[in-house]
């Protein structure tokens, strides 16, 4: 699976569950994620590389990070 | 109808039912104690956490339904910190000969929390029946997600207290499940629970439950109150969980084939 569309279900998931969402879009934007209407829609530079300082910077929220590994194996992709 | 809570006010989501529930916004992580008055008597299930703040919101809560003295049973499912840290508090200002109970595993734990009573180990379909004959019958959901691990049912209003079963990720103040519950239910359980067998017993047996007897509410410890009309569509949606992931996650990187 594509790591950008994995990245933009991670996005859409967290908004569901954290209601702060201003600090979620923060952690998103430092990683390398660009966000436009609450939804990810692209990345700046390798895609694998921002997801890996995704999961990096989402130490931050840990429930968020939970789901993430879920979607991440889900998706089949191995960081 | 009431449907969100607070940080003051207890609810009563049925007859001597009270939700004595705690928001955690930064976390994504409530935690909701309950409290079953019934007469001259009280049962406080899964008493909850010494953080500062829940405990505080949770104690106010205790003292706007019920004179702490009139506790006479404090029920912990299983024995994680979330559940049951505030326990020695709890039993000093409970009724002085305050029976405490929870799974038979558990108890093997609980002492570390340093409560003076001695724990009743439970197992199940073991009850306990207040003055007026209302009981509360505990079903062992072993496994899910500990040995000693159960769930608690009030045959008056047809209540069943999950525990961790049925919990899910929230950060808003909803006292029901309501559209993004199925995620956050997965998120949380999916996580959580290691067995799918462990976790396909427990349903089963609430399938059980719900057919012998009916269930009204289903009150989970973290998350959302679900209503009996949406009992089937979660059950359904628990019955689709893939857990124990994290095994597979680390077996695929270190090489390990455990088929």
């Amino acid at each position: 699976m594509d790591p950008k569309l994995v990245i933009a279900e991670i996005l859409e998931t967290a908004f569901k569950l954290s209601m702060e969402k201003d600090k979620i879009k923060e952690i998103f934007e430092k990683s390398g994620v660009t966000i436009s209407d609450n939804k990810a829609v692209g990345v700046n530079g390798d895609s694998m590389d921002v997801l890996k300082q995704l999961m990096t910077n989402l130490s931050a929220m840990a429930v968020i990070k939970i789901s993430a590994k879920q979607i991440i194996r889900k998706a089949g992709l191995n960081l | 109808m009431v449907d969100f809570y607070d940080a003051s006010n207890p609810i009563e989501i049925a007859e001597g039912v009270f939700h004595l529930g705690v928001q955690d916004q930064n976390n994504s992580f409530s935690n909701v104690p309950y409290l079953i008055v019934d007469g001259d008597e009280a049962a406080f299930i899964d008493p909850g956490s010494m953080k500062d703040d829940f405990f505080a919101t949770v104690l106010r809560k205790v003292h706007a339904v019920v004179n702490p003295r009139k506790i006479k049973h404090l029920i912990v499912q299983h024995q994680d910190p979330d559940l049951c840290a505030a326990l020695p508090f709890y039993e000093k200002i409970s009724a002085p000969d305050v029976q405490i109970s929870c799974p038979l595993e558990a108890k093997v734990l609980m002492q570390h929390y340093g409560t003076k009573h001695s724990v009743h180990p439970l197992d199940d379909g073991d009850s306990i029946t207040f003055g007026n004959g209302r009981s509360l019958v505990f079903s062992m959901t072993p496994y899910c997600h500990f040995v000693g691990a159960m769930v608690t049912y009030d045959t008056k209003t047809k209540t069943v207290f999950s525990s961790d079963a049925f919990g899910g990720f929230t950060s808003s103040n909803d006292l029901y499940a309501g559209e993004d519950y199925p995620t956050q239910l997965s998120t949380f359980l999916g996580q959580y629970l290691g067995s799918k067998k462990a976790l396909e017993y427990a349903l089963k047996r609430l399938e059980k439950l719900n057919e012998t007897n009916g269930i009204n509410l289903i009150c989970p410890q973290h998350g959302c109150i679900i209503k009996k009309e949406q009992i089937p569509m979660y059950l359904q949606a628990a019955h689709d969980l893939h857990v124990g992931g994290e095994v597979d996650a680390l077996a695929q990187k270190h090489g390990i084939q455990l088929d």
